[in-house]
């Protein structure tokens, strides 16, 4: 019996992160009044972008350091293309790659988006499932800030990748 | 879409019962392991020295008072899971009436201490930033999920415990021993993996 259990939980463990690795992306999409736009920042640890990114092109790519690899920003937009979709109205909307940089403690890196032009936002859905692919507890936080003080959260997995918010 | 408070319980909630990383759980079963359902009263006591412990790292470390090393801690958390297994081990399941040991305020509140350092470091990574005013709402919301997390993970013990020793008929002692001995295995699998050589 003992051994039974003990064995169901190392199994469980291989297969399973073991430690309490932190399997967390944030993203802020925030509607500026003056810019009828909505910016978007998103919060990505740093190593796990990479894991994800070295699926698309093998390259070492060197996130956050002088040496990064030239390919990197296209790379990124590509990668949000499959796995990060917003939808204003109801209808699926491009944004802007405006850029990125690394966080405070080089461990994550800010990626900044932007969809301008934009009036009478009244319902926006997103879809987050980055890095759902590499891990099974990638929990990603969505949070919407719409006219002053308003704020919706999203918080989206590999099972349920998107919600909708209504204004 | 949820509240802000929601989604930081949601969180707290799931952390504690993440069964892909399941060390505050073990540290949970060592705690419980000498007791059975009859023991409840002290068993609630317990869960609330450990609540403390916990509350008072994780509100030091989201007020920025305090911060701890990730690497520090992850080897500190195995350590309090087979210090409380041979407690265990050497006392024995507690008898019928008796109450609590002074030691378990230790191990539960003390300890407790420790594992709120995990629980901060994940609840750091998942404030955003420019909402520094919610930061009251989002640690009482994270904390109160970590509890509902803690609670239905002692009653799942305490249940799976009562059917091995009440229904099943083995006795206390073999039981204790049994948790506490898988509790010490797994956790020093957990440190070997940790220890950076």
């Amino acid at each position: 019996m003992l051994w039974m259990v003990l064995s169901m939980i190392l199994s469980f463990g291989n297969t399973n992160s073991l430690d309490h690795d932190i399997h967390i992306s944030k993203c802020i999409i925030e509607y500026s009044e003056s810019d009828k736009a909505f910016q978007i920042m998103m919060h990505v640890f740093v190593d796990d972008l990479e894991l994800a990114l070295q699926k698309l092109d093998s390259s070492s790519l060197k996130l956050n350091t002088e040496l990064e690899y030239e390919k990197a920003d296209s790379l990124i937009l590509d990668y949000l293309d499959d796995h990060f979709q917003i939808a204003i109205n109801g209808k699926t909307t491009s944004y802007n790659y405006v850029g990125k940089e690394a966080s405070e403690d080089l461990q994550a890196v800010w990626i900044y988006l932007e969809i301008p032009d934009l009036k009478d936002v009244n319902e926006v859905n997103v879809r987050d499932d980055m890095l759902t692919e590499l891990y099974d507890d990638q929990t990603n936080i969505v949070q919407i800030r719409y006219k002053g003080e308003k704020r919706a959260y999203f918080l989206l997995t590999g099972k349920e990748p998107s919600d909708t918010v209504t204004f | 879409m949820d509240s802000v408070f929601w989604t930081y319980l949601k969180l707290g909630r799931d952390h504690i019962a993440d069964l892909g990383a399941y060390d505050h759980m073990l540290f949970l079963l060592a705690l419980c392991a000498v007791f059975t359902i009859s023991h409840w009263r002290q068993v609630i006591l317990l869960a609330t020295g450990f609540t403390l412990g916990h509350s008072i790292t994780l509100i030091g470390a989201g007020l920025d008072i305090i911060r701890f090393p990730m690497d520090v801690i992850e080897i500190l958390i195995p350590v309090t899971i087979i210090l409380t297994g041979i407690y265990n081990l050497r006392r024995g399941p507690l008898e019928k009436g008796e109450s609590l040991r002074r030691n378990h305020y230790f191990l539960a509140a003390g300890f407790g201490l420790i594992h709120g350092m995990g629980f901060s470091n994940f609840l750091r990574s998942a404030l955003m930033p420019g909402e520094e005013s919610e930061l009251v709402i989002q640690l009482l919301a994270f904390n109160i999920g970590i509890e509902l997390g803690q609670v239905i993970i002692v009653l799942v013990i305490l249940a799976i415990s009562w059917l091995i020793v009440n229904q099943f008929g083995l006795s206390k002692r073999y039981w204790n021993g049994a948790l506490s001995i898988l509790a010490i295995g797994v956790s020093l699998f957990l440190l070997w993996e940790k220890i950076p050589f």
